[in-house]
């Protein structure tokens, strides 16, 4: 279970650009779930993202993972948890152009006292599932975005994490990857783990367990 | 944790071909500097190092006498004053000087015959022989490499040499120097004292200078002082000669080595400069790889890694190549400009020293920068908000 | 990434084979001993180089002399120290001016 209390974020705090990202924001994500955060432009979804990947440190405020503060534990805790329980697909998809697709997978593999290379069945099996095996070898930009940002979820995936964080995943691709990203989500959904996306998606709303509509920085609705 | 580390090394290895500008720019810059100040200080080391040995070679104290403040021929006279001061072991007189064959410059020693000693070998002949007493006045002369190449001549064969007074003077060739003597022997033509005073026209009753050696138990120095109460002459010891060698050798390779260092230096800020241009998209990966859970150090690990097989194959690669530049090819080019000569001759090697402390200074100057301006970046980047940090490099 | 990297291979060939230069290049120079016979017999130090100046065995002098052009006061082997080397200051000799100055003075 991830919980959050009072998290608020202010960036330039003092200065004459100061923004309040979040504010005040409280809530609870039971495992197993899909939680979507929504809301508009600029309201903060993408910051509180971040805050509960342990990638952003908040200003003020709580996170407890299964009932353990985290915020107050040091560096190379919050790296080796995100290491071993997180994955992330990002909104600009963040791929390292110069390798593959597959090099682009195995990539979180290498901070692990692990041979990458024991999880090739792994990968293959998910980028067959998502329909990009045959592209595994071709350069990152050599694929279209609809492929990258799939590939992206195999790299989130590859180490099977408890939490996946999804930020905007289906903004730059089409209806098909699309489509294949909805039942992914739910396939993962139905295996445990818990999956929290920020998105403007419709259908992603409307699969999800919980939506949290968030305005200014602040929580507003909660469904 | 070695499967960890192996990854991590893997991965340094492959952002040196991932950012193969930065890797070229960083590689050219530090060969060529390298290559040209180690060729340099090798060198400059390496004579100043065979000027040491060399020195050995000159007797304890050299005499030469002084008229108006001028070098001058010495009364042989001088040489039993000399003799009989305390410490003297022996006094040799010397007829020397130069005589130019062609274009070049060779340097023509008279020995007295009757004081050499009877040495069983002389390592430094290659074949025939020394000079011996029975050879004053008659011609017979001991040569290095450079003339017997220059004259096509060998042991048995007589040459004419001219002398400053245009007069043909005929010589017998009875020994050649060795190539391994060449460093000091190859411009030499040595004769009896009676032959080099016929060939100079030089007066009866004077030399060019006195070799002195003195007695085991005594300082060359001690007996210098003692010297010192003789009128107008100049006494040179050992150590003297090699504080004028190394200046000398000092002074060209020291401004060029101070050159060349500017130039490392300068490869040094493109190296950093190289750093903040790949410094954005090395600082949206870092924070990529702490979102995967690479840890600060082991973030500092793959820059360190990177930083230092850079370092080592460009520096390494260019000391070498400047080791072969000077101990195999001669130097062409460098060598002018540090001993300023006309020429040098085939047999002439460059005496080469590659010192430790050299081959460090040389590292310290290259790996050492590239190092900090790789990793200290880095690690301030690893210790930020990844979110910032990529957010940061986008923008 | 399974590629082999050769640079790294190559760094850590090249840094050896540097060091095994220097090694022996090292152990060579210790090794290396004066022509015993040169000494007693020629006595000319300084390396044989054949040129189209003088004063390539002069003992010390020459080299700064030719080079001066032995000029009115600069046959007093006066050189600027800041270009050469600081001045000499040996307890057998007085220097008579400064800098560079060979010339012995009596008493």
């Amino acid at each position: 279970m991830i919980e959050l209390r009072q998290i608020t974020k202010i960036y330039n705090k003092g200065k004459f650009n100061e923004v309040v990202a979040v504010q005040d924001v409280s809530l609870k994500i039971e495992d197993g779930k899909i939680v979507v955060l929504t809301g508009p432009s600029g309201c903060g979804k993408t910051t509180l993202l971040s805050i509960m990947g342990l990638i952003l440190t908040p200003t003020s405020g709580e996170i407890l993972y299964d009932g353990e503060p985290v915020l107050e534990s040091s560096d190379y805790w919050k790296t080796n948890f995100r290491r071993e329980k997180f994955g992330f697909v990002f909104q600009h998809i963040n791929l390292l152009p110069q390798y593959t697709a597959l090099e682009n997978i195995l990539l979180p593999l290498y901070a692990k006292d692990t041979d990458p290379g024991d999880f090739m069945d792994r990968a293959v099996e998910l980028l067959s599932k998502l329909g990009v095996i045959e592209r595994a070898n071709h350069l990152v930009e050599q694929l279209s975005g609809g492929e990258q940002q799939r590939v992206a979820f195999v790299r989130a995936l590859i180490k099977d994490p408890k939490y996946l964080f999804a930020d905007e995943p289906t903004v730059f691709v089409d209806e098909d990857t699309s489509r294949i990203i909805y039942r992914l989500l739910q396939d993962l959904r139905d295996k445990g783990k818990t999956i929290v996306v920020s998105t403007h998606d419709p259908e992603l709303i409307k699969i999800a367990d919980e939506v949290h509509r968030m305005d200014r920085g602040r929580l507003v609705q909660t469904k | 944790m070695i499967k960890k580390h192996r990854n991590l090394l893997r991965y340094s290895f492959d952002c040196l071909s991932r950012y193969r500008m930065r890797t070229a720019v960083i590689v050219v810059t530090f060969l060529m500097a390298t290559t040209m100040v180690s060729a340099v200080l090798f060198t400059k080391e390496g004579l100043e190092r065979e000027a040491e040995i060399s020195v050995k070679m000159a007797p304890d104290l050299t005499v030469q006498y002084l008229k108006a403040g001028r070098v001058e021929l010495i009364p042989i006279d001088y040489a039993d004053t000399i003799a009989k001061v305390d410490g003297v072991k022996s006094v040799v007189p010397r007829i020397w000087g130069y005589a130019g064959i062609s274009t070049y410059t060779f340097t023509v020693i008279g020995l007295e015959t009757s004081s050499i000693p009877t040495y069983t070998t002389f390592g430094s002949i290659e074949s025939g022989r020394f000079l011996t007493p029975e050879d004053a006045g008659k011609g017979n002369i001991v040569i290095g490499k450079l003339i017997a190449g220059l004259l096509n001549v060998k042991v048995g064969d007589d040459i004419i040499l001219l002398s400053e007074s245009v007069e043909a003077n005929k010589f017998h060739v009875v020994g050649l120097f060795s190539d391994a003597s060449s460093i000091y022997t190859a411009d030499m033509i040595v004769m009896s004292i009676e032959d080099a005073r016929k060939f100079f026209r030089m007066p009866d009753g004077y030399v060019t200078d006195f070799a002195v050696y003195v007695e085991d138990y005594e300082q060359p120095a001690n007996v210098a002082a003692k010297m010192s109460f003789m009128p107008n002459v100049r006494i040179l010891d050992q150590d003297l000669l090699l504080r004028g060698y190394k200046a000398a050798y000092g002074a060209r390779g020291g401004i060029f080595v101070t050159l060349w260092t500017i130039l490392l230096v300068g490869a040094a800020l493109v190296a950093f400069s190289q750093a903040v241009v790949v410094g954005h998209e090395s600082k949206f990966e870092v924070g990529l790889l702490k979102t995967f859970g690479f840890s600060t150090l082991d973030i500092i690990e793959v820059r360190l890694v990177e930083s230092l097989v850079l370092g080592f194959f460009a520096t390494s690669l260019g000391m070498v190549l400047g080791y072969v530049y000077a101990a195999y090819l001669n130097a062409p080019g460098l060598v002018d400009i540090l001993l300023g000569w006309a020429f040098l001759p085939r047999e002439f090697r460059l005496p080469v020293y590659v010192s430790w402390s050299s081959v460090f200074s040389i590292y310290a100057v290259t790996v050492l920068p590239l190092l900090i301006t790789t990793v200290v970046p880095a690690w301030l980047n690893a210790i930020t908000d990844p979110e910032l940090a990529m957010r940061r490099a986008a923008a | 990434m399974k590629k082999i990297c050769l640079m790294p291979i190559i760094a850590i060939v090249l840094t050896s084979a540097l060091m095994i230069i220097c090694m022996t290049n090292q152990t060579s120079w210790q090794y290396r001993e004066y022509y015993k016979e040169i000494r007693y017999t020629i006595g000319l130090p300084s390396i044989a180089i054949g040129t189209n100046y003088e004063g390539t065995r002069n003992p010390l002098l020459e080299v700064f002399v030719r080079s001066l052009y032995d000029v009115p006061g600069g046959y007093d082997y006066v050189v600027p120290s800041s270009f050469i080397d600081t001045p000499l200051k040996l307890r057998e000799y007085h220097e008579s001016v400064p800098g560079f100055n060979m010339t012995i003075r009596r008493g």
